[in-house]
């Protein structure tokens, strides 16, 4: 291959590549137009008007553009500077055309934008040179602004799919638990349907969680989980959890024991999601406590701007080495526990958010687990507020 | 001459790796100067060309700036053998001549030179046309990274999604019991 037909071949491959030439002398323009149709460019536009560029531009979006350097009415560096402030951002090469060769005006255009220059009278291997390198440097941006557009798109795509499957799986399971769990309520059931009726209602209830909690990390780990917050009350939030679980606690015997004693339990917090972090905790206390076992949960105040809530369980304990690792996704320290593990991976980044901790702490085999929730407070609102009143934790 | 305002426009390349390929140690100082001047700190240069195929597998230069007439091995071979076993990302090589026959930049084009410069060098356009390739082989990199991690992130996801199903797996065994 010649290279003649190199440079040919280039330009076929740029042939729908748009150039502009703005230059007011009639036979530079003509020049430049024969000699790129010549080798393959279809796609050429020229002004002799500078004080057109802009608008040219606009309507016509070249991907190279030709300046000349010395125009009347506008020259080329105003003509560089208008373009530069008008495609900020954007790689638009310019390559400026000049017959002077001092360093000067050189130094001058490149400063105002041009990204590189051609000598006149032209070296028609040069200008097509350039060309083609300016082109193949356009098809590159082009390229890589395509395969950002995908991957912004396909993660759209795969949020969307998320939300969608998480309606789609956790819609046909309302009904089953609805139906099962107002009929486990009928008085004349054999103690088989009764059984079997509690064993449907416990699975559908733990696979709506496990596709939450699924659904939450997901959400977190794309940074989509978002937070309102406002101001709550930590005491009353720790309540409603305990609510929640209340019905474990019973099933299990266990003994709860509450010191809710932090005279500063105002939190900025978004409750829904703290109150899941405290859900999360008893939860699992409750799992691990053993039958008849003790789950003690209080709080105070460490520091003075600060709440700590810890919730204890007298269950068998964390081995040193787990400890850190129980917040990690699908990390299950003891795997005949039901779950996907999920929880307190989704508790850390939750608590992460609120510019919160939350760890684990155990003295070893059979000494229990004790998790420490801290959380900055607002101070000096307690006192003022109405819903302490409301706050008295359910006994 | 402000050159300092100048300088802004390469401190996001001076980090790229240049191989300089000269038999003529003059020309080689100048180029270096011009470039450490400029802020490139990872500059490498040889006067003898039968280095330039190992120094190229050892340095991996962003860009190599070579000269066509040269003992015992000449840039054109050079630039065959470099092109011949190199099949990765854009690699710019800025052919360096004293010789403006046009017979000799068609051969040193064909044969898979990206750019030539002329000598005696000009300073600004040395300059101009090393920060023009670096630009247009960052932005290769960027592309080819981006797709690399395209595919790490899906094969990432897809091992999660294996990993949740197992786990799905194992529970609803459980549950069944």
């Amino acid at each position: 291959m010649n290279e003649t037909e190199q440079l040919h071949g280039a330009a076929s491959r740029f042939s729908e590549m748009k150039i502009l030439i703005v230059d007011d002398e009639l036979a530079n323009v003509a020049l430049l137009e024969d000699l790129l149709s010549d080798s393959g460019y279809t796609q050429v536009k020229s002004i002799m008007d500078p004080r057109l560029t802009i608008q040219t531009c606009a309507e016509f979006e070249p991907d190279v553009v030709l300046l000349d350097l010395r125009m009347p009415h506008m020259d080329g560096f105003a003509v560089l500077e208008a373009l530069r402030a008008k495609s900020a951002g954007a790689f638009l090469p310019v390559i400026v055309l000049t017959a002077d060769i001092d360093a000067q005006s050189k130094y001058r255009a490149l400063r105002a934008g041009a990204t590189d220059y051609l000598l006149k009278p032209f070296d028609h291997l040069e200008v097509l040179l350039r060309m083609g390198l300016f082109m193949e440097r356009r098809r590159i941006e082009y390229e890589l602004h395509h395969e950002k557009t995908k991957a912004e798109a396909a993660s759209a795509a795969k949020d969307r799919f998320l939300a969608m499957a998480s309606h789609e799986l956790r819609a046909p399971l309302t009904p089953v638990l609805l139906w099962a769990s107002g009929t486990v309520q009928a008085s004349n059931l054999s103690p088989d349907l009764q059984g079997g009726l509690e064993m449907v209602c416990r699975n559908v209830q733990l696979e709506a969680r496990m596709i939450d909690d699924m659904l939450d990390l997901t959400r977190i780990t794309r940074g989509k989980l978002s937070l309102h917050r406002r101001l709550a009350d930590a005491h009353e939030l720790i309540g409603h959890a305990i609510e929640i679980v209340r019905g474990e606690i019973e099933a299990r015997h266990l003994n709860l024991c509450l010191a809710l004693d932090a005279p500063e339990h105002k939190v900025r917090a978004d409750s829904t999601r703290l109150q899941q972090v405290f859900w999360n905790v008893l939860r699992n206390a409750c799992k691990f406590a053993p039958e008849r076992g003790t789950i003690s949960v209080r709080s105070f105040n460490e520091e003075a701007d600060k709440i700590c809530i810890e919730i204890s369980d007298s269950g068998v304990g964390l081995e040193p080495q787990s400890l850190e690792k129980i917040f990690e996704a699908f990390e299950q320290v003891d795997s005949n526990k039901d779950g996907l593990g999920l929880g307190l991976a989704i508790s850390k980044a939750i608590m992460t958010m609120h510019d919160g901790t939350i760890c684990a702490r155990s003295d070893g085999l059979d000494q229990g687990t004790t998790f420490s929730i801290t959380l900055a407070v607002e101070k000096g609102t307690t006192e003022n507020d109405a819903l302490t009143k409301k706050a008295n934790p359910p006994k | 001459m402000n050159t300092d305002t100048w300088n802004a426009d390469f401190s996001a390349y001076t980090k790229m790796r240049i191989l300089i390929v000269d038999d003529e140690p003059a020309n080689v100082a100048l180029l270096e100067d011009m470039l450490s001047d400029q802020g490139y700190v990872c500059v490498k240069s040889t006067t003898d060309s039968r280095d330039v195929v190992e120094l190229c597998n050892e340095f991996d230069p962003d860009l190599i700036l070579l000269d066509l007439f040269m003992p015992h091995l000449d840039g054109f071979t050079i630039l065959e053998a470099l092109r011949g076993d190199r099949t990765e990302v854009f690699l710019p090589i800025i052919v360096l001549t004293a010789d403006v026959n046009e017979e000799t930049k068609r051969r040193a084009l064909n044969l898979g030179a990206t750019d030539f410069l002329n000598k005696p060098l000009d300073h600004i356009e040395v300059l101009l046309r090393i920060r023009n390739m670096l630009e247009t082989r960052r932005i290769h990199q960027l592309l080819d990274n981006r797709r690399a991690a395209l595919e790490d992130a899906v094969a990432a996801r897809t091992s999660e999604l294996h990993a949740a199903q197992a786990e799905l797996d194992k529970v609803q065994g459980r549950a069944g019991r």
